[in-house]
Formats: C-alpha cells, sequence, structure tokens
C-alpha cells in the first residue's frame, strides 16, 4: 500500500464534505467501509489515495429496519448480517449473501460495499495492466484471456459485475438511497449499475462524493424468489454465474417476472426475452427450460467463455423452478 | 527425490549476485518511508486477547501486521495477505475475520482474540485438544487460523452439523489437505474420521 | 559413531503380512535385528496425536515467517513484470533517500520470466521495504517471448535462452540424473529409456489392437501455506539461518558454497516449516539474498516472499504433453507402449513424465522419449512425486481406453497387466471397499438419466500408484538416558507436517518400554545429527531405523546394567512397560537408570545400507466415486478409497493423514488448479490464491485410507515413505471416473466446467451422427 491518510468523520455528512473537500483541493480520496475491496485495491497499487475517507466506524445506516412496505437496510450492514436477518424476507438476497466470498468476508463486508466493488477482471485487478478501465487504451480480456467473462454486452469492456447481492436486488426491484453535496437522492437499482458504454470509468451512478445510505426493498404482495449461483469450487470462488428470479404469483400464474443474470455482463443483467416467455404463465419444467434457452438469445461469447451459455440456460431454469417449489432434477443421482 | 528436476537458473542468479553500495541512512526525513506523522494517525488501543494494547499506526498498517511483527502476535499467519487464505484469521468483536484485510485502525476500541488468547500449550481449549485428537493439521500453518474459525462456529453454534462446519471453515485454506481432522475436530468427532 | 563390523547374514520372513516368505538378507552388524512379524509392538505402528500438536493449534509453532529480532530489517526483491526483456538500466538513487536501506543488484542483463528477480533490498519496517521497492525504477527494452508448451515447440518460435542449456546443481538441488543432451530451438532433449524390445513396429503391427491418446496435464504451483522465506544473522563470522526449508542440511551446504564458509559457521534451523512439497530444498535465492543484504547491513534480515512472487518464481510442477501408442491383446494385456512426453518447466528442466509407463505395470516391451520445453515462465521444480501424477493420468487412460474398445472391466486389464501380489492384494481390497462392481449397472443407470433429460451422472475410476524405496544415506541418531530415567533423541530432522517429531519418539518409546509422550525429541536443527530431507517419501525411511539403531543400543547397554539385578544373562534381559525383565523377575525403567555409570548414557545410530529384501517400489490404488452435472459441468467427488503399501507404518494417525493429503491435492489438481497467462504479455494473471483455484473443505469428499502391511525386509524397522505414493494416482482415479460418468473420454487437466461441456457437447454430436 502507498502511504495514505486516514479521515474519521463524524458523521455521514462529515464524510461526504470530507471527500467534497479532497475533490475541490485536487486530493485523491476513496471512500472506504469494511475495506474489502479497497485494501484489495491499495495493496495492489491499483488504488493509490492520497486520503481515505473511513466509515467503517460511522454509527448510522447499520441496521436493518423493516416498516409495512419496505425493508431498509443500512449501508454498513455486513453480508453475514443481511444472509442472516433476511431469509423470510428476502430469500434470494439473503442466498446470495450467504453464498458470496467467505465467513470471514461476510462478517466484515457491507452490503453498500458489495454493490460498489470493483470488478474482479484480472486485468482491471493488476497493477501490470493498464486496460481501458484503467484509462487505457484496449480491453485486454477481449482477445486475451476470458474464460471467466462476460457473454453479454462486452463490446466495450468484457468485466462481470462482480456483485451477488446487486443480482438479487434487481430481481427485488431495490432502490439505493444516497447523499452527495447536491443532497439525499433515491437511484432505482435499474438505472444504477452502469454499462462501460455509458461510462469506462465506473460500474454504477454515484456521482462523486455521493454514497449510499441505505438500500430499500419494496415489500408489496408476497413475491416468489430465489436465487441459485453456479462455482466451480464449492468452497470459496466466483460464480461462473448467477440468476435470481422473482414474480407475483397470480392463481398459479407469474406476473411480473423478473429473471436477472449475474457474473454474465459488465452489470447485473435482465433477461428480458425470458421473462416476457414466462409472463402470465404457469412455471413448469417445460417453461422453465424454454425460458432458460430464451435467456441467452442474444449472447456474444468471447473465445473461452462460450461454455458459460448452456450452464447459464440452466441455471435459469434450476432457478425457476426453485422459486415454484419444483424439482431441479439435481436431486438425486444415479446409483446402482 | 531422484526425479526432481533442477533449477536451470539459480546458480546463474547466486553468481550473478553484485556487490553494490549500501543506500544511505543519510538524508533526512523521507517523505517515502515516513508515514507516521500524517492525519488520521494518534494513539488507537486495541484489546488483544483481554489485554488492552496501545500503538501509534500508519494509517495503511493492517491488523495482521500490527499482532504480529508489533505485539509479537505471531501465531496469526499470513499466507495469501488478500483474504482468500484464512490463516490470518483472528475474532474482532466475536467474529472471524481476516486481519490481513482488517487496517488496525478499524480495531480501535474492540476486542481482538488471536489464537494466543484461545489457549497454550499446557492449557488447551477443548477445541485444541480436539483438532490435536483428530490430527486436523499437518504443516500447522494454516492451523491457528482454522482453529479460529471453528472457535468462532462453535461459540454460536455448539453442537454443529458437518455441513456447517465445512461452511464455516470454507474461508480456510489447508494445502497439505487435513480438512478431514480438521471438520471431525470442530464437528466434536474425535477419531478424525479414521477408517482401515 | 559405530566402528565397520562384518555385516550377519540372517533369515527373515518378508513380504505381505500374514503370507510372509523367509529370505536371507545381511544386516550390518550393530544394527537393530528387523522386527519380526507377530513380534508384540505397543506403540510402533500406532494411532495417537502428534506430540507437536499442541504447539500448532495454539499459535505457538515458530516458522521462519515468525522470526522477530532487535533491529530486523524486513527483505523484498524487485522481479520483472516482463516474460522477457532487456535490462536497460537501474536506478537506484531514490533509495539513498529512505534511511536505513540496503540493497544488492543482480548482475544480469536479461530477465527470462515475471517475477525473475533484479535486486533486493532490506528496510527497517515492512512498509518501508515495499516503498523503497517502488522507488527503484527499471529501464527495460522488451524482447519477444513465448509462454505456450506447443507454441514454444515451433521452430520460428522465440527463444528462451540463446545457447544450450546445462542442467545446474547446487548442495540445495534434488540429487538427480543429468547428462548432455540435444537442443534444438526451445526442446531439450528427448532423453530416450525404455525396456525389452528397442524397435516396437512389429509389435504394433502383431497387437489385436492398438491405441492412440494424447493426454494433457496443466502447471501445478506448490502454493505451500508458507510463503518460501528465510531469516539471516550474522554473529562474527558466522551465519545463523531461519529457514523455511524441507532440508536444513541442504540450506547449510549451500549456503556454506556460496559464502565460502566451513560447514560448521554455518547453522541453519527450520523447527516448524510450512509446507514445502517439493519447493524448499535449497536454501533458495531469497535466502542467499537474506544472508548477503544481512551481512551488508550489519543486522538481522528476514525476508518473505509475498504469495505473488511464490506463484510466480518459487517452482511449480511442469505441465505436460504426452503421446501415446499402445499394442494390446484381446486379454487387455499390453505388449508394446511407445510413450513420448514434452513439458514445460518454463526456464528450467525436468519436465519428464516417462517413469510411470516403465515402473507401474508389466508392461513388457517399452520406449520412452522424454522433452522439455523452455518457455518464458517462472522455474519448475520438484513437486510431490515429480512427473508421477502426469504419467499416471496418461497411462490409465490409455489403460481404461483399452477395456473401452474391448468392453473388458477396466480392473480387468489392470489385473492383466499387473503381477505383483501387492498390488493384486491392494486392487481387491479397494474395489471391495468402493464396490467396483456397482460399475457396469452405474454406466446403465447414467443412459437412463440421459434419456429422461435429468443433469447429473455417476462414475468410479481407478489408477494405480507406483513410487520407489528411497533412501537419502548418512542418518544419524543420539539417544541419551539420563540418571533419573528421562530421555532425550537429537536429529536435526525438520518437521514440515509428516511428523517427523512424533515418529521419532514413538520409535524410541518402542525400543525402551516408554510412552512417546515421555521421550524428548530435539530436531529442526543443523546443531543436531544429520538427518534427511524432507521430499520423495524417503524421510521416514531414511530416519527410523536409524532412529531405532540408536534406541536399541541404548536398551542394551541398559539391558546389561539391568542383568545382574535380575541374575540373568544379558542376552535374556528383555523391555517391558517402564521395566527390564528376565526370567520372571522385574526391575524399574528408573532404577536401571539410577545405576548409570556416568550422569548420561549416550548412544547414537546410523542408517544402515538397505537389505535385499523386496522389490524396491511402494505400490498403491486409488478408487474414485464422482458425480457430474452434464447441464454445468460441475464435478463433486464423493468418495476416494486409497490403497497403500507403507512397510510397517511408524505412526498410523501420520500416514493416514498424508494418504488424505495427498488424495486432496491430487483432486485439486485435477479439477480446479490452473494458471491463467496472457499470452500477449507472457504474464500470469492469477498469482494468487484467489484465482489460482486450490480445493478448500466443502470440496473435500470422504476418503477412506487403507494401509497394507508390508514386511519390506529393507531395514530393521521395514519402513516405507508414504507422501508421493499417495498423490501419484489420484487425479487419474478421478478423471477416469469422470470419464465414465459422461461416457467420454477426458484428456486433459484440469477438467473444468468448459472442458466437461465440451465433451458432453461431442457425445451429443456422437450420439446424433
Amino acid at each position: 500500500m502507498k502511504a495514505f491518510e486516514r479521515v474519521q468523520p463524524r458523521d455521514w455528512n462529515d464524510a461526504v464534505l470530507a471527500l467534497e473537500a479532497a475533490r475541490n483541493t485536487h486530493v485523491a480520496a476513496e471512500a472506504k467501509g469494511a475495506g474489502i475491496d479497497v485494501v484489495d485495491r491499495l495493496k495492489e497499487r491499483t488504488a493509490e489515495p492520497d486520503r481515505v475517507v473511513d466509515l467503517r466506524r460511522l454509527a448510522e445506516h447499520r441496521t436493518i429496519r423493516r416498516d409495512g412496505a419496505r425493508v431498509s437496510i443500512g449501508a454498513l450492514v455486513t453480508l453475514r448480517e443481511v444472509a442472516e436477518g433476511l431469509k423470510a424476507d428476502l430469500p434470494a438476497l439473503a442466498d446470495a449473501c450467504e453464498g458470496a466470498a467467505t465467513p470471514q468476508i461476510r462478517n466484515a463486508a457491507t452490503l453498500a460495499g458489495n454493490l460498489c466493488q470493483r470488478p474482479r477482471c484480472w486485468y482491471f485487478r493488476s497493477a501490470d495492466f493498464t486496460c481501458l478501465k484503467k484509462g487505457g487504451g484496449e480491453c485486454f480480456a477481449q482477445k486475451g484471456e476470458n474464460t471467466y467473462h462476460a457473454v453479454f454486452g462486452n463490446s466495450t469492456c468484457a468485466i462481470v459485475h462482480p456483485s451477488a447481492a446487486a443480482v438479487a436486488l434487481l430481481a427485488y426491484g431495490a432502490a439505493i438511497e444516497t447523499i452527495s453535496p447536491a443532497g439525499p437522492r433515491s437511484i432505482p437499482i435499474a438505472s444504477f449499475f452502469v454499462r462501460p458504454e455509458e461510462d469506462i470509468g465506473t460500474e454504477n451512478a454515484l456521482k462523486p462524493s455521493e454514497l449510499i445510505v441505505e438500500i430499500v426493498v419494496p415489500k408489496g404482495a408476497p413475491l416468489r424468489s430465489a436465487y441459485r449461483k453456479l462455482k466451480q469450487k464449492q468452497s470459496f470462488d466466483w460464480p461462473l454465474a448467477d440468476v435470481a428470479v422473482a414474480w407475483r404469483p397470480d392463481g398459479g400464474r407469474a406476473r411480473d417476472v423478473r429473471i436477472v443474470l449475474g457474473s454474465t455482463a459488465p452489470v447485473p443483467f435482465r433477461a428480458s426475452k425470458a421473462e416476457a416467455l414466462v409472463e402470465g404463465k404457469a412455471v413448469d419444467a417445460e417453461l422453465a427450460a424454454a425460458a432458460g434457452e430464451a435467456a441467452v438469445g442474444g449472447a456474444t461469447p468471447l473465445a473461452q467463455n462460450g461454455y458459460k451459455l448452456s450452464l447459464i440456460s440452466a441455471m435459469v431454469r434450476r432457478t425457476l423452478l426453485a422459486a415454484a417449489g419444483l424439482p431441479e432434477g439435481t436431486e438425486k443421482a444415479p446409483d446402482a | 527425490m531422484t526425479n526432481g528436476s533442477r533449477g536451470v537458473t539459480r546458480r546463474g542468479l547466486l553468481k550473478g549476485l553484485a556487490t553494490t553500495a549500501v543506500a544511505g541512512a543519510a538524508s533526512g526525513a523521507s517523505a517515502l518511508a515516513d508515514d507516521r506523522k500524517r492525519p488520521g494517525e494518534g494513539t488507537i488501543t486495541v484489546t488483544v486477547n483481554g489485554t488492552p494494547r496501545p500503538g501509534v499506526f500508519a494509517p495503511r498498517t493492517t491488523l495482521a501486521e500490527a499482532l504480529r511483527e508489533t505485539w509479537g502476535l505471531t501465531g496469526t499467519k499470513i499466507g495469501c495477505d488478500r483474504g482468500a487464505c484464512g490463516a490470518c484469521t483472528v475474532l474482532l468483536d466475536g467474529l472471524a475475520v481476516n486481519s490481513c484485510m482488517t487496517l488496525v485502525h478499524d480495531a480501535d476500541g474492540r476486542n481482538v482474540t488471536t489464537i494466543e488468547g484461545l489457549g497454550a500449550p499446557d492449557a488447551l481449549s477443548p477445541l485444541q485438544r480436539a483438532f490435536v485428537e483428530a490430527d486436523g493439521m499437518q504443516c500447522g500453518f494454516c492451523t491457528p487460523g482454522m482453529v479460529v474459525s471453528a472457535e468462532a462456529l462453535r461459540r454460536r453454534t455448539p453442537d454443529p452439523k458437518p455441513e456447517e462446519v465445512r461452511a464455516a471453515l470454507a474461508g480456510n485454506l489447508c494445502r497439505c489437505g487435513a480438512y478431514t481432522g480438521a471438520i471431525a475436530a470442530c464437528a466434536g468427532d474425535r477419531t478424525g474420521g479414521s477408517h482401515g | 559413531m559405530a566402528e565397520p563390523k562384518a555385516a550377519n547374514r540372517t533369515k527373515i520372513r518378508v513380504g505381505l503380512a500374514g503370507k510372509t516368505v523367509e529370505k536371507e538378507v545381511e544386516v550390518a552388524a550393530g544394527d537393530a535385528p528387523p522386527l519380526a512379524e507377530g513380534q508384540p509392538r505397543r506403540v510402533f505402528g500406532s494411532r495417537r496425536p502428534r506430540l507437536d500438536g499442541r504447539f500448532k493449534v495454539t499459535g505457538r509453532a515458530v516458522y521462519a515467517h515468525d522470526v522477530r529480532r532487535e533491529g530486523l530489517l524486513h527483505g523484498r526483491i524487485l522481479r520483472s513484470p516482463h516474460a522477457h526483456a532487456r535490462i536497460v538500466s537501474v536506478d537506484t538513487s531514490a533509495l539513498a533517500k529512505i534511511p536505513g536501506v540496503v540493497f544488492e543488484l543482480l548482475e544480469k542483463k536479461e530477465v527470462r520470466y515475471q517475477g525473475d528477480p533484479i535486486l533486493a533490498l532490506a528496510a527497517p519496517s515492512l512498509a518501508a521495504a515495499e516503498d523503497a521497492l517502488h522507488a527503484v525504477a527499471v529501464n527495460y527494452e522488451i524482447l519477444p517471448h513465448v509462454v505456450d508448451l506447443e507454441e514454444a515447440m515451433k521452430d520460428l518460435a522465440p527463444l528462451v535462452f540463446e545457447k544450450p542449456v546445462a542442467e545446474r546443481h547446487t548442495a540445495g538441488d534434488a540429487p538427480g540424473g543429468g547428462g548432455a543432451l540435444p537442443q534444438k530451438g526451445n526442446i531439450r532433449g528427448p532423453r530416450a529409456s525404455g525396456r525389452g524390445e528397442k524397435n516396437l513396429a512389429k509389435l504394433f503391427a502383431d497387437a489385436d489392437g492398438v491405441v492412440e491418446l494424447t493426454v494433457r496435464t496443466q502447471v501445478q504451483t506448490h502454493a505451500c501455506m508458507e510463503t518460501h522465506s528465510s531469516f539471516a544473522e550474522w554473529k562474527g563470522d558466522e551465519l545463523h539461518v531461519v529457514a523455511s526449508t524441507q532440508g536444513v542440511f541442504s540450506v547449510r551446504d549451500e549456503l556454506a558454497e556460496v559464502f565460502h564458509l566451513p560447514k560448521d559457521k554455518v547453522h541453519v534451523t527450520a523447527a516448524y516449516v510450512g509446507g514445502g512439497f517439493g519447493s524448499k530444498f535449497g536454501a533458495g535465492d531469497y535466502g542467499v539474498f537474506a544472508a548477503k543484504l544481512a551481512k551488508k547491513a550489519g543486522r538481522p534480515v528476514r525476508l518473505i516472499l509475498d504469495r505473488k512472487e511464490d506463484q510466480l518464481a518459487a517452482g511449480n510442477r511442469p505441465d505436460s504433453l504426452n503421446r501415446m501408442k499402445a499394442a494390446y491383446r484381446k486379454d487387455g494385456s499390453v505388449t508394446a507402449f511407445s510413450y513420448a512426453s514434452f513439458g514445460t518447466a518454463g526456464v528450467a528442466t525436468g519436465a519428464g513424465t516417462g517413469a510411470v509407463v516403465k515402473n507401474s505395470y508389466a508392461f513388457p516391451n517399452v520406449a520412452v522419449e522424454e522433452s522439455d520445453v523452455f518457455t518464458n515462465l517462472g522455474p519448475g521444480c520438484a513437486m510431490r512425486a515429480p512427473g508421477h501424477p502426469q504419467g499416471t493420468l496418461a497411462v490409465e487412460a490409455v489403460l481404461d481406453e483399452i477395456a473401452a474398445r474391448l468392453t473388458l472391466d477396466p480392473l480387468a486389464v489392470r489385473l492383466a497387466n499387473d503381477p505383483v501380489d501387492i498390488r493384486r492384494a491392494e486392487w481387491e481390497r479397494g474395489a471391495r471397499e468402493i464396490r467396483w462392481e456397482r460399475r457396469s449397472a452405474l454406466t446403465a443407470k447414467n443412459r437412463e438419466a440421459a434419456a429422461k433429460g435429468l443433469p447429473l451422472r455417476r462414475g468410479l475410476g481407478c489408477a494405480a500408484s507406483v513410487w520407489y524405496n528411497i533412501v537419502s544415506p548418512g542418518s544419524q541418531v543420539i539417544v541419551r538416558v539420563h540418571r533419573d530415567g528421562s530421555v532425550e533423541v537429537e536429529n536435526g530432522v525438520q518437521e514440515i507436517g509428516c511428523g517427523n517429531p512424533t515418529t521419532i519418539a514413538v520409535t524410541v518409546a518402542e525400543e525402551l518400554g516408554l510412552a512417546p509422550e515421555s521421550v524428548r525429541v530435539k530436531w529442526g536443527s543443523t546443531a543436531y545429527p544429520y538427518g534427511p530431507a524432507s521430499g520423495g517419501s524417503t524421510t521416514t525411511v531414511s530416519l527410523i531405523p536409524a532412529v531405532r539403531a540408536a534406541a536399541w543400543n541404548a536398551a542394551r547397554k541398559l539391558a546389561a546394567i539391568a542383568a545382574p539385578l535380575l541374575g540373568a544373562q544379558e542376552s535374556d534381559v528383555v523391555v517391558g512397560e517402564g521395566v527390564f525383565g528376565a526370567g520372571g523377575k522385574t526391575v524399574s525403567w528408573k532404577s536401571v537408570c539410577a545405576k548409570l555409570p556416568g550422569d548420561v548414557l549416550v548412544t547414537t545410530g546410523d542408517r544402515a545400507k538397505d537389505y535385499d529384501g523386496t522389490d524396491p517400489r511402494l505400490f498403491g490404488v486409488q478408487f474414485a466415486e464422482v458425480v457430474v452435472d452434464v447441464e454445468t459441468g460441475i464435478v463433486t467427488v464423493e468418495k476416494v478409497v486409497a490403497v497403500h503399501d507403507c512397510g510397517l507404518p511408524v505412526w498410523r494417525t501420520g500416514v493416514d493423514g498424508q494418504i488424505r493429503g495427498g488424495v486432496l491435492q491430487g483432486i485439486s489438481y485435477a479439477l480446479y488448479e490452473e494458471r491463467h497467462i496472457d499470452r500477449r504479455s507472457g504474464r500470469v494473471l492469477n498469482p494468487n490464491l484467489e484465482m489460482y483455484k486450490i480445493l478448500g473443505a466443502k470440496d473435500a469428499p470422504e476418503i477412506v485410507p487403507i494401509l497394507i502391511d508390508v514386511y519390506t525386509g529393507k531395514n530393521n524397522t521395514h519402513t516405507r515413505g508414504i507422501g508421493e505414493p499417495a498423490t501419484v494416482p489420484t487425479s487419474a482415479a478421478v478423471v477416469n471416473a469422470i470419464s465414465h460418468a459422461l461416457g467420454v473420454r477426458i484428456t486433459e487437466i484440469p477438467v473444468t466446467p468448459a472442458r466437461i461441456l465440451a465433451a458432453v457437447a461431442s457425445r451429443r454430436k456422437e450420439v446424433t451422427a
């Protein structure tokens, strides 16, 4: 890590002001929560701020609150707290957080940090490469090593968005509550994530000196929802694909269907063709399989990641079946 | 190892070691090396294994580094220094965390329990004794982190199921492959799952 | 130590326990008589907790990483970020501004891999050392590189070395063959070997069938949890080193050579070592740097590689490309086997994989050609059973393919090629444990699942292990018995996880009638008598017979003191638990010790030469059961049965642990571990433990270690090693099980989801075509 100065703000407003003051005086500054992502980049020296504004000790926005119509999750609530606290309310989100990283990281990492973490692309993470996202001239993954990279929307930059929680939150239609020098605002999660074509330098819509303070999930009519992730290695590993689905049951039919793909594109990705296919119908094995096929329509796989398409199809099918409470086909292996 | 390979370059390297000048301890304060006097510093106090430990640290100091280099608690190991191997696991206010990814300033005013705080060679904790009896180790380098992760689970779930144990140890790598014994120890099975 | 005396010719029983046969062997005079079948043993061969466990579970075991001293400097190494470059200039002027920094610049003009060292420095804090590293400016001229095995084999590939390269040896290198070999382009070799007919053409022409198969394996890094590291401190003209090493004596010898010091002025300790797996035999560049920097600074230096350096530059198991052609008869027996291997150890040599095809089965005619291919990547080195997991994966795939073509049970094909009684017993035992008889029914059940559109398949696979009885000569052991009855035993051997302190204590305790816990073992230092390096499954076999000899000598001396107390002849005195006895009478251990003529009884034991005994090979078999999800490509290994010959195990708990560990490394190698390299820059993209995937707790299957006791008739305890044999067949058994589950031969590891899905797609094409 390069040496930096640490700023301990008194509260969230103070933190925003500290970031803004740094910006106005041209001091490179980063906000840090638990620091799981930030410290990683500091150690790799892909981030070399002169000042770190530390949010970890702030008293506010560290709890989960429920009122009638919504669940509000403080920015500093840890993945573990989400996984344990919201199993009943938001099972897909709880499962996404439960399956992320390692127990040690889930104990520290915050939900806001999970949403804002930078991509895990190995070209991006290595100080040895200056890729497009870091101000260089090209995305090295496109013609390089891309086995874990994006199969959709990869024509500018082939990162996959690393947040598991984002996949579930997009399925639930969450809102991201922020504060900034311009005041508070609420960003619908559908417009929170930013494609490389919109802004190569970031993965979200946060403006300079803007901080997430809360993630709000509306609680309307009860939903059917599920989250599934596929990892090569079952102990800590980044997913090859993850899927969240949610719908409003209406007399056996699925309404307001959301099928979200993770680890497949630079942003969490709604499979709209698959959603349209399922909308208004009763989910069964055949429909789920068709939705799985539809979900990968329009994909543009790179040289090494075409294999992802069939497993994404399978994961979409299984996640739909899981949400519908139907068998996924993996219950029992053949035996003799 | 009769079939072992031999490095081509090593001898060349040794021969190539040149004798060059000593870089000086000459000049005054270096902006490069000395970041101790920067804002955000000040004395912090971390309660380690029940003992308050005051200290002055540069902001970039990790908890792992402070434990090992400043406080001499070398039971906490650094294996990957990126939160992927779990050798550095300690309890921070009772929860298992990677001390290599925790800045020491983030532990100010908090309770840290390291492997040394769980027991001593002549006063093993029940879980440490179970690790010894189930042989949940080989080289032992990952073992402190493994024991601390197991301790974190057992404090919350005194009688865990094997799946819960595996999940709790999923952030601790053991290259020797002593997982079976570690899982058995954490699950309270002292046979180490031995067969045959 | 003991005077050379005439050897005794003795008749002993050797072979599989329960089926031993009599054999006359030559036992060195002064050596303990070999353990006999049926001789009761109290603690030798028992299961028990490791004696140093309490230090490991409490964080009190001190590793090289943990050494602290007043005035300690922290060492770092500056390494090339480029795969191949000329060093135009190195600007170290900024280092002068950092207080307390010393550095060593290598006299080299070219770097040949990412991670190639250029300069080492030491500074008073970790942060200062890191800052100093970043303050050095190196100007490079990029040169063409090659990082891919098959690209490097091409005629016009960039050359890694302009001139032919000779294999080099230092005291720290593992011993082995060498010799001049042709070098053309980046290919060094082939080295030819074999047995039987030289010309296989006629055998191929006359065969009932011929299989041709190419099998590829990837690079595997050792990824020891404790990265390579060394602490060095000069006291006057004497060098004191704490090393993370598999061989304190080889480190001492290498440092003595480098610093032109007599061996008595170099002191190396390594009580606890965080894994080695073949990568920690020598002093290492880091070890030499630490000592040089310490000398220069006049202060102690600790140099710890970070994980990236460790993954890039501290060794690896080379990759391999194995082209095979085998002729067979209708019964599955192989008549001829032609085997050509290519592999890259980066800028080093040692990628051959041909030992297995010669040594594992009784193939009568074998022709092997092994070639090293240079690439601009970090040097490979010995890794747990060098060449053997690769060669086993290759050969066992061929045997499975022969079985498939002949519609024979794969096990029947093994038995048709395997006359060794130990192995045949192991095949039988393992097949029973895994319930191998389900295999053909499973094939049918998998087809039914496919017909129903279900995603899961189950597979069974097997493979054989071969390794060798390798003795590193020269081990010596001192046993001290004090008048108060306390016992110390000294040997310099290091502890890297194999449990030497425990095996030593168990062996002494057995001989002296004591509890292992009451034997104080002093280990891990060149201050004690020579002990073997920990590697190649040589440690226990090289050490334990010497331990027993020393303890046996002590027991004989004590028996002489006890004899008059018992009113018996010295030769009639036997050692019991805490007593000496003869003719129905006993005297206590303590009362005999109290009568020692001096303050302490000191005896020594040497590792006597091996007797001729039995087959010098170590045998094993493993069976794997897997479930494969054909829609996602995810493999779950459910169970591995590992049946091994470890001679007479000294400490069964430790042997079990070695087997489990070997199996898990094999699974990890078969399924997960892979170095990803950017071809354009020649850089490794995942030099970390996040994306270099190593098996974790959730991926560990049920493992059933089974030991077949063998009276090897080669040393006084019938001891053999187990570390390497345990990992040799695992990846092959797992891959064969996956191939069974899929009904498609898998010929490349790691078996990633991408490879599984490609195999499934190829089968689908085959079926519909």
